[in-house]
Protein backbone atom coordinates (compact mmCIF):
# COMPACT_ATOMS: atom_id res chain seq x y z
CA UNK A 1 0.00 0.00 0.00
CA UNK A 2 0.85 3.39 -0.82
CA UNK A 3 1.84 6.42 1.69
CA UNK A 4 -0.93 8.50 2.14
CA UNK A 5 -0.28 11.94 0.18
CA UNK A 6 -0.78 15.38 1.63
CA UNK A 7 -3.50 17.52 -0.13
CA UNK A 8 -2.98 21.26 0.63
CA UNK A 9 -6.61 22.08 -0.11
CA UNK A 10 -6.38 25.28 2.11
CA UNK A 11 -4.26 27.35 -0.19
CA UNK A 12 -5.30 26.14 -3.78
CA UNK A 13 -8.71 25.11 -3.78
CA UNK A 14 -10.57 27.90 -2.42
CA UNK A 15 -9.22 30.56 -4.10
CA UNK A 16 -12.49 33.00 -4.08
CA UNK A 17 -11.95 36.61 -2.84
CA UNK A 18 -14.83 35.93 -1.00
CA UNK A 19 -13.20 33.28 1.00
CA UNK A 20 -10.11 35.76 1.57
CA UNK A 21 -12.09 38.36 2.20
CA UNK A 22 -13.81 36.60 5.17
CA UNK A 23 -10.93 34.71 6.71
CA UNK A 24 -8.12 37.51 6.43
CA UNK A 25 -10.76 40.38 6.66
CA UNK A 26 -13.98 40.30 9.28
CA UNK A 27 -17.58 39.50 8.72
CA UNK A 28 -20.70 38.92 10.83
CA UNK A 29 -22.30 35.06 11.32
CA UNK A 30 -25.43 34.70 13.07
CA UNK A 31 -25.05 32.16 15.36
CA UNK A 32 -28.66 30.29 14.77
CA UNK A 33 -26.41 26.53 15.45
CA UNK A 34 -25.63 27.43 19.04
CA UNK A 35 -28.52 26.89 21.59
CA UNK A 36 -28.05 28.49 24.93
CA UNK A 37 -28.57 27.11 28.44
CA UNK A 38 -27.90 28.97 31.74
CA UNK A 39 -27.41 26.91 35.05
CA UNK A 40 -27.53 28.57 38.13
CA UNK A 41 -27.37 27.52 41.50
CA UNK A 42 -24.54 26.42 44.07
CA UNK A 43 -23.62 23.14 43.08
CA UNK A 44 -24.09 23.93 39.27
CA UNK A 45 -20.31 24.00 38.25
CA UNK A 46 -19.92 20.49 40.47
CA UNK A 47 -22.43 18.96 38.57
CA UNK A 48 -21.66 19.97 35.23
CA UNK A 49 -18.23 18.65 35.96
CA UNK A 50 -19.45 15.28 37.02
CA UNK A 51 -21.36 15.04 33.97
CA UNK A 52 -18.90 16.15 31.28
CA UNK A 53 -15.64 14.96 30.49
CA UNK A 54 -13.10 18.47 31.09
CA UNK A 55 -11.91 19.74 34.70
CA UNK A 56 -15.05 22.53 35.68
CA UNK A 57 -13.71 22.87 39.20
CA UNK A 58 -10.54 24.87 38.47
CA UNK A 59 -12.37 27.16 35.73
CA UNK A 60 -12.15 30.77 36.99
CA UNK A 61 -14.79 33.74 36.55
CA UNK A 62 -14.55 35.41 34.04
CA UNK A 63 -13.22 32.45 31.53
CA UNK A 64 -14.58 29.40 29.22
CA UNK A 65 -13.65 26.23 28.38
CA UNK A 66 -14.71 23.70 26.19
CA UNK A 67 -16.20 20.15 27.63
CA UNK A 68 -17.78 17.02 26.11
CA UNK A 69 -21.19 15.62 27.43
CA UNK A 70 -21.09 11.62 27.04
CA UNK A 71 -23.63 8.90 27.66
CA UNK A 72 -22.02 6.19 29.95
CA UNK A 73 -20.56 4.29 27.27
CA UNK A 74 -18.71 7.38 26.42
CA UNK A 75 -20.45 8.49 23.03
CA UNK A 76 -20.95 12.20 22.46
CA UNK A 77 -24.35 13.77 23.42
CA UNK A 78 -22.95 17.24 22.36
CA UNK A 79 -19.88 19.37 22.56
CA UNK A 80 -20.96 22.52 25.13
CA UNK A 81 -18.93 25.70 25.54
CA UNK A 82 -18.73 27.03 29.36
CA UNK A 83 -18.36 29.87 30.81
CA UNK A 84 -18.23 30.25 34.21
CA UNK A 85 -20.13 33.70 35.44
CA UNK A 86 -20.17 34.83 39.55
CA UNK A 87 -22.51 32.74 40.44
CA UNK A 88 -24.26 30.51 37.30
CA UNK A 89 -22.48 28.77 34.28
CA UNK A 90 -23.63 30.24 30.71
CA UNK A 91 -23.47 26.58 28.41
CA UNK A 92 -23.93 27.28 24.78
CA UNK A 93 -24.64 24.03 22.73
CA UNK A 94 -26.04 22.80 19.53
CA UNK A 95 -29.58 24.65 19.04
CA UNK A 96 -30.90 21.23 18.29
CA UNK A 97 -29.27 19.57 21.14
CA UNK A 98 -30.10 22.52 23.78
CA UNK A 99 -33.34 20.64 24.91
CA UNK A 100 -31.59 17.37 25.38
CA UNK A 101 -29.12 19.04 27.06
CA UNK A 102 -30.93 20.49 29.33
CA UNK A 103 -33.12 17.42 30.12
CA UNK A 104 -29.98 15.18 30.52
CA UNK A 105 -28.41 18.02 33.31
CA UNK A 106 -32.32 18.30 35.02
CA UNK A 107 -32.40 14.65 34.72
CA UNK A 108 -28.94 14.07 36.79
CA UNK A 109 -29.96 16.85 39.25
CA UNK A 110 -30.97 14.72 42.02
CA UNK A 111 -30.18 16.58 45.39
CA UNK A 112 -28.02 19.47 43.87
CA UNK A 113 -29.45 23.37 43.64
CA UNK A 114 -29.20 23.32 39.79
CA UNK A 115 -31.85 25.35 37.87
CA UNK A 116 -31.03 25.17 34.57
CA UNK A 117 -32.75 27.37 32.21
CA UNK A 118 -33.02 27.77 28.34
CA UNK A 119 -32.28 31.39 27.17
CA UNK A 120 -31.35 30.64 23.51
CA UNK A 121 -35.21 32.30 22.19
CA UNK A 122 -34.56 35.56 24.38
CA UNK A 123 -30.89 36.49 23.50
CA UNK A 124 -29.27 36.55 20.20
CA UNK A 125 -25.48 35.45 19.21
CA UNK A 126 -23.38 36.78 16.40
CA UNK A 127 -19.65 35.77 15.94
CA UNK A 128 -17.42 38.60 14.44
CA UNK A 129 -15.03 36.03 12.48
CA UNK A 130 -11.72 36.64 10.46
CA UNK A 131 -8.26 37.75 11.26
CA UNK A 132 -9.32 41.36 10.88
CA UNK A 133 -11.77 40.91 13.77
CA UNK A 134 -10.38 42.34 16.73
CA UNK A 135 -9.54 45.19 14.38
CA UNK A 136 -13.83 45.47 13.99
CA UNK A 137 -13.77 45.40 17.46
CA UNK A 138 -11.75 47.69 18.68
CA UNK A 139 -12.95 50.21 15.77
CA UNK A 140 -16.52 50.13 17.69
CA UNK A 141 -14.90 51.04 21.13
CA UNK A 142 -15.92 47.12 22.21
CA UNK A 143 -13.25 45.24 25.06
CA UNK A 144 -11.40 42.67 23.20
CA UNK A 145 -11.35 39.39 25.21
CA UNK A 146 -8.62 36.35 25.41
CA UNK A 147 -9.14 33.16 24.21
CA UNK A 148 -11.55 31.43 26.40
CA UNK A 149 -12.80 34.61 28.33
CA UNK A 150 -15.49 37.14 27.78
CA UNK A 151 -16.29 40.57 29.01
CA UNK A 152 -19.46 41.90 30.03
CA UNK A 153 -19.83 45.63 28.78
CA UNK A 154 -22.46 48.14 27.58
CA UNK A 155 -22.64 49.38 24.03
CA UNK A 156 -25.59 52.38 23.99
CA UNK A 157 -27.26 50.64 26.88
CA UNK A 158 -27.76 47.29 25.63
CA UNK A 159 -25.70 44.70 27.98
CA UNK A 160 -23.76 42.36 25.78
CA UNK A 161 -21.24 39.49 26.58
CA UNK A 162 -18.09 39.40 24.38
CA UNK A 163 -16.32 36.19 24.49
CA UNK A 164 -13.21 34.67 22.24
CA UNK A 165 -13.84 30.85 21.15
CA UNK A 166 -12.22 30.93 17.48
CA UNK A 167 -14.66 28.11 16.73
CA UNK A 168 -13.93 27.66 13.48
CA UNK A 169 -10.18 27.67 14.22
CA UNK A 170 -10.21 31.47 13.05
CA UNK A 171 -9.85 34.23 15.00
CA UNK A 172 -13.80 34.84 16.00
CA UNK A 173 -15.36 37.12 18.88
CA UNK A 174 -19.00 35.76 20.19
CA UNK A 175 -21.41 38.65 21.07
CA UNK A 176 -24.74 37.29 23.15
CA UNK A 177 -27.15 40.35 23.65
CA UNK A 178 -31.14 40.47 24.02
CA UNK A 179 -32.83 39.03 21.15
CA UNK A 180 -33.22 42.15 18.52
CA UNK A 181 -31.36 44.69 20.70
CA UNK A 182 -28.22 45.12 18.91
CA UNK A 183 -29.37 45.74 14.92
CA UNK A 184 -28.22 49.27 15.66
CA UNK A 185 -24.28 47.36 16.70
CA UNK A 186 -24.27 45.60 13.63
CA UNK A 187 -25.20 48.63 11.28
CA UNK A 188 -22.02 50.45 12.86
CA UNK A 189 -19.80 47.79 12.18
CA UNK A 190 -20.69 47.51 9.09
CA UNK A 191 -18.96 44.10 8.53
CA UNK A 192 -20.65 41.84 5.63
CA UNK A 193 -22.50 38.87 6.63
CA UNK A 194 -20.10 35.71 5.76
CA UNK A 195 -21.53 33.28 2.60
CA UNK A 196 -22.80 30.30 4.60
CA UNK A 197 -20.68 28.00 2.14
CA UNK A 198 -17.29 29.40 2.93
CA UNK A 199 -18.22 29.56 6.77
CA UNK A 200 -18.59 25.69 5.95
CA UNK A 201 -15.86 25.41 3.70
CA UNK A 202 -13.30 26.80 6.71
CA UNK A 203 -15.09 24.10 9.09
CA UNK A 204 -14.41 21.53 7.53
CA UNK A 205 -10.78 23.15 6.61
CA UNK A 206 -10.10 23.32 9.99
CA UNK A 207 -11.41 19.95 10.74
CA UNK A 208 -14.22 21.17 13.29
CA UNK A 209 -17.00 18.70 13.97
CA UNK A 210 -20.53 20.21 14.51
CA UNK A 211 -23.26 18.37 16.26
CA UNK A 212 -25.51 15.66 14.21
CA UNK A 213 -22.77 15.31 11.73
CA UNK A 214 -19.41 14.48 13.09
CA UNK A 215 -20.99 14.75 16.84
CA UNK A 216 -23.47 12.04 17.42
CA UNK A 217 -24.07 9.05 19.83
CA UNK A 218 -22.01 6.59 17.18
CA UNK A 219 -18.79 8.14 18.18
CA UNK A 220 -16.73 8.87 21.09
CA UNK A 221 -14.23 11.98 21.68
CA UNK A 222 -11.13 9.97 20.79
CA UNK A 223 -13.24 9.04 17.33
CA UNK A 224 -13.77 13.26 16.97
CA UNK A 225 -10.02 14.15 17.58
CA UNK A 226 -11.73 16.25 20.78
CA UNK A 227 -9.23 14.54 23.61
CA UNK A 228 -7.97 18.06 24.06
CA UNK A 229 -11.63 18.74 25.75
CA UNK A 230 -11.19 15.32 27.78
CA UNK A 231 -9.25 15.63 31.49
CA UNK A 232 -8.03 12.70 32.69
CA UNK A 233 -6.79 13.07 36.08
CA UNK A 234 -10.41 14.84 37.17
CA UNK A 235 -11.82 11.22 38.32
CA UNK A 236 -15.25 10.07 37.49
CA UNK A 237 -17.68 11.40 35.23
CA UNK A 238 -20.16 9.83 32.87
CA UNK A 239 -18.82 7.81 30.69
CA UNK A 240 -15.25 8.14 32.09
CA UNK A 241 -14.42 4.34 32.64
CA UNK A 242 -15.13 4.20 28.68
CA UNK A 243 -13.09 7.15 27.47
CA UNK A 244 -10.17 6.05 29.94
CA UNK A 245 -10.10 2.62 28.46
CA UNK A 246 -9.96 3.46 25.06
CA UNK A 247 -7.02 5.28 25.53
CA UNK A 248 -5.16 3.46 28.58
CA UNK A 249 -5.02 0.02 25.91
CA UNK A 250 -5.32 2.18 22.38
CA UNK A 251 -8.58 0.53 21.65
CA UNK A 252 -9.96 3.63 19.08
CA UNK A 253 -10.88 2.33 15.88
CA UNK A 254 -12.21 5.24 14.06
CA UNK A 255 -10.44 8.84 13.34
CA UNK A 256 -12.16 12.06 11.81
CA UNK A 257 -10.33 13.14 8.73
CA UNK A 258 -10.07 15.36 6.43
CA UNK A 259 -11.02 14.47 2.44
CA UNK A 260 -10.87 15.47 -0.92
CA UNK A 261 -12.49 14.07 -4.00
CA UNK A 262 -13.14 15.59 -7.61
CA UNK A 263 -15.63 18.05 -7.93
CA UNK A 264 -17.70 15.97 -10.20
CA UNK A 265 -18.06 12.91 -7.95
CA UNK A 266 -21.06 12.32 -5.88
CA UNK A 267 -20.09 12.21 -2.76
CA UNK A 268 -22.49 13.70 0.10
CA UNK A 269 -23.09 12.86 3.73
CA UNK A 270 -23.50 9.34 3.85
CA UNK A 271 -21.67 8.16 1.92
CA UNK A 272 -19.83 4.81 2.67
CA UNK A 273 -15.57 4.77 1.46
CA UNK A 274 -14.73 1.26 0.67
CA UNK A 275 -11.42 -0.47 0.52
CA UNK A 276 -11.00 -3.67 -1.74
CA UNK A 277 -14.82 -3.76 -1.57
CA UNK A 278 -15.28 -3.31 1.97
CA UNK A 279 -16.76 -0.57 4.25
CA UNK A 280 -13.70 1.63 6.18
CA UNK A 281 -15.39 4.80 6.58
CA UNK A 282 -18.40 7.27 6.08
CA UNK A 283 -18.45 11.24 4.98
CA UNK A 284 -19.69 13.11 7.95
CA UNK A 285 -19.86 16.16 5.64
CA UNK A 286 -19.31 17.15 2.14
CA UNK A 287 -19.25 20.40 0.37
CA UNK A 288 -18.10 21.68 -3.28
CA UNK A 289 -14.95 23.86 -2.85
CA UNK A 290 -15.58 27.32 -4.28
CA UNK A 291 -14.56 27.36 -7.74
CA UNK A 292 -12.24 24.23 -7.27
CA UNK A 293 -11.97 21.49 -9.38
CA UNK A 294 -11.62 19.55 -5.87
CA UNK A 295 -14.68 19.09 -3.13
CA UNK A 296 -13.65 18.34 0.36
CA UNK A 297 -15.55 16.76 3.51
CA UNK A 298 -14.97 15.21 6.48
CA UNK A 299 -15.38 11.48 7.24
CA UNK A 300 -15.11 8.96 10.09
CA UNK A 301 -12.18 5.91 8.78
CA UNK A 302 -11.09 3.29 10.20
CA UNK A 303 -7.80 4.23 12.58
CA UNK A 304 -5.70 1.34 11.85
CA UNK A 305 -5.75 2.16 8.07
CA UNK A 306 -4.16 5.89 8.36
CA UNK A 307 -0.86 6.35 7.60
CA UNK A 308 -0.99 3.20 5.21
CA UNK A 309 -3.79 3.72 2.59
CA UNK A 310 -3.59 6.31 -0.04
CA UNK A 311 -6.64 5.20 -1.94
CA UNK A 312 -10.52 4.52 -0.87
CA UNK A 313 -13.05 4.82 -3.12
CA UNK A 314 -17.11 5.75 -2.59
CA UNK A 315 -19.31 3.12 -3.19
CA UNK A 316 -20.07 3.89 -7.01
CA UNK A 317 -16.21 4.10 -7.37
CA UNK A 318 -15.08 7.35 -7.14
CA UNK A 319 -11.91 7.97 -6.03
CA UNK A 320 -11.41 10.03 -2.07
CA UNK A 321 -8.09 10.94 -0.71
CA UNK A 322 -7.38 11.65 2.75
CA UNK A 323 -6.04 14.84 3.77
CA UNK A 324 -3.42 14.96 6.18
CA UNK A 325 -3.50 18.55 7.74
CA UNK A 326 -2.83 19.15 11.04
CA UNK B 1 -55.13 1.19 45.00
CA UNK B 2 -51.92 -0.10 43.25
CA UNK B 3 -48.94 -0.77 45.49
CA UNK B 4 -45.42 -1.01 44.45
CA UNK B 5 -44.31 -4.53 45.88
CA UNK B 6 -41.12 -7.09 45.78
CA UNK B 7 -41.89 -10.56 44.85
CA UNK B 8 -42.55 -11.71 48.60
CA UNK B 9 -45.15 -9.19 48.10
CA UNK B 10 -43.93 -6.42 50.54
CA UNK B 11 -43.95 -2.57 49.35
CA UNK B 12 -40.03 -1.41 48.57
CA UNK B 13 -38.18 -0.05 51.08
CA UNK B 14 -34.71 0.19 51.82
CA UNK B 15 -33.28 -1.93 54.07
CA UNK B 16 -30.01 -2.27 55.86
CA UNK B 17 -28.19 -5.05 57.00
CA UNK B 18 -27.68 -5.55 60.86
CA UNK B 19 -23.41 -5.12 60.34
CA UNK B 20 -23.98 -2.22 58.17
CA UNK B 21 -26.21 -0.41 61.19
CA UNK B 22 -23.69 -1.54 63.48
CA UNK B 23 -21.11 0.02 61.19
CA UNK B 24 -22.52 3.63 60.63
CA UNK B 25 -22.64 3.48 64.49
CA UNK B 26 -19.33 3.11 65.16
CA UNK B 27 -18.17 5.54 62.05
CA UNK B 28 -20.55 7.89 63.72
CA UNK B 29 -18.53 7.70 66.95
CA UNK B 30 -14.98 7.70 65.08
CA UNK B 31 -16.56 11.34 64.06
CA UNK B 32 -17.39 12.73 66.70
CA UNK B 33 -21.51 12.60 65.95
CA UNK B 34 -22.52 9.75 68.37
CA UNK B 35 -25.98 9.48 67.58
CA UNK B 36 -25.93 11.03 64.20
CA UNK B 37 -28.27 9.56 61.79
CA UNK B 38 -27.82 7.96 58.35
CA UNK B 39 -28.77 10.29 55.11
CA UNK B 40 -28.25 7.63 52.17
CA UNK B 41 -28.49 9.35 48.46
CA UNK B 42 -27.87 10.02 44.71
CA UNK B 43 -25.99 11.94 42.88
CA UNK B 44 -25.56 12.38 38.97
CA UNK B 45 -22.06 11.86 37.95
CA UNK B 46 -19.46 8.55 38.30
CA UNK B 47 -18.54 6.32 35.34
CA UNK B 48 -21.88 4.88 34.88
CA UNK B 49 -24.10 7.80 35.33
CA UNK B 50 -25.16 8.01 38.78
CA UNK B 51 -23.71 7.25 42.41
CA UNK B 52 -24.53 6.33 45.78
CA UNK B 53 -24.26 9.16 48.66
CA UNK B 54 -23.87 8.38 52.28
CA UNK B 55 -23.87 11.15 54.77
CA UNK B 56 -23.75 11.42 58.78
CA UNK B 57 -26.59 14.09 59.87
CA UNK B 58 -27.93 15.30 63.04
CA UNK B 59 -32.19 15.74 61.41
CA UNK B 60 -33.92 14.54 57.97
CA UNK B 61 -34.78 17.51 55.48
CA UNK B 62 -38.31 18.36 54.65
CA UNK B 63 -39.57 15.88 52.60
CA UNK B 64 -37.28 13.19 53.48
CA UNK B 65 -38.33 9.94 53.53
CA UNK B 66 -37.51 8.15 57.06
CA UNK B 67 -37.04 4.15 57.50
CA UNK B 68 -35.56 2.89 60.60
CA UNK B 69 -34.38 -0.26 60.98
CA UNK B 70 -31.98 -2.31 63.92
CA UNK B 71 -32.36 0.90 65.66
CA UNK B 72 -30.84 3.06 62.81
CA UNK B 73 -32.66 6.03 61.45
CA UNK B 74 -31.62 6.42 57.73
CA UNK B 75 -32.87 9.15 56.11
CA UNK B 76 -33.45 9.85 52.04
CA UNK B 77 -34.24 12.35 49.65
CA UNK B 78 -37.62 11.58 47.86
CA UNK B 79 -36.02 11.57 44.23
CA UNK B 80 -32.86 9.52 44.84
CA UNK B 81 -35.51 7.15 46.74
CA UNK B 82 -36.87 6.37 43.32
CA UNK B 83 -33.22 5.27 42.02
CA UNK B 84 -32.79 3.29 45.68
CA UNK B 85 -35.93 1.69 46.17
CA UNK B 86 -35.22 -2.11 46.94
CA UNK B 87 -31.93 -1.49 47.66
CA UNK B 88 -30.45 -3.14 51.07
CA UNK B 89 -26.88 -1.29 52.64
CA UNK B 90 -24.64 -4.14 53.82
CA UNK B 91 -21.61 -3.70 55.16
CA UNK B 92 -18.65 -6.02 53.25
CA UNK B 93 -16.12 -6.08 56.17
CA UNK B 94 -12.30 -7.72 55.85
CA UNK B 95 -9.23 -7.69 53.88
CA UNK B 96 -11.06 -7.28 50.23
CA UNK B 97 -14.20 -5.91 51.91
CA UNK B 98 -15.54 -3.11 50.10
CA UNK B 99 -17.10 -1.38 53.22
CA UNK B 100 -20.71 -0.19 52.46
CA UNK B 101 -22.17 -1.60 49.48
CA UNK B 102 -25.65 -0.75 47.81
CA UNK B 103 -27.38 -4.06 46.58
CA UNK B 104 -29.75 -2.09 44.07
CA UNK B 105 -31.92 -4.25 42.02
CA UNK B 106 -32.38 -1.10 39.91
CA UNK B 107 -28.93 -0.87 38.44
CA UNK B 108 -28.50 -2.23 34.96
CA UNK B 109 -25.15 -0.99 34.75
CA UNK B 110 -22.06 -0.89 37.27
CA UNK B 111 -18.76 0.57 36.80
CA UNK B 112 -15.56 -1.43 37.58
CA UNK B 113 -15.30 0.32 41.24
CA UNK B 114 -18.80 -0.26 41.72
CA UNK B 115 -19.37 3.24 43.42
CA UNK B 116 -21.33 3.78 40.37
CA UNK B 117 -24.70 3.14 38.36
CA UNK B 118 -27.22 3.14 35.82
CA UNK B 119 -30.72 2.60 35.73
Amino acid sequence: MSQVSTTDYSASSVPTDTYRSFTEGAATIDRLDVGRLRLAGKDAVDLLNRLSTNELMDLEIGNGLVTILTTNKGRIIDMLQVYRLEDELLVNTSVCAAGKVAEWIDYYTIMEDVQVEDITSRTTMVSIAGLKAEDALYDSNLPIPKLQSFISTTWRDTFLTISRTDFLGIPSYDIVAPAGSVDELWNTMDLEAADREIVETVRIQNRIPVYGKELTENYNPHDASLIDYVSFSKGCYIGQEVITRLNTYDKVKKQLVGLTWPANADVTEGTQLMLEGKQVGIVTSAITSLGSSNSIGLAYVQKSLLGTVIGLETESGSPVEINTFA
Amino acid sequence: MTTTATSENKPLTINISEEAASHVETFAEQAGKPGAYLRVGVKGGGCSGLTYMLDLVDEPKEDDKVIEEHGLKLFVDRKSYVFLAGTILEYSGGLNGKGFVFNNPNAKTTCGCGTSFGV
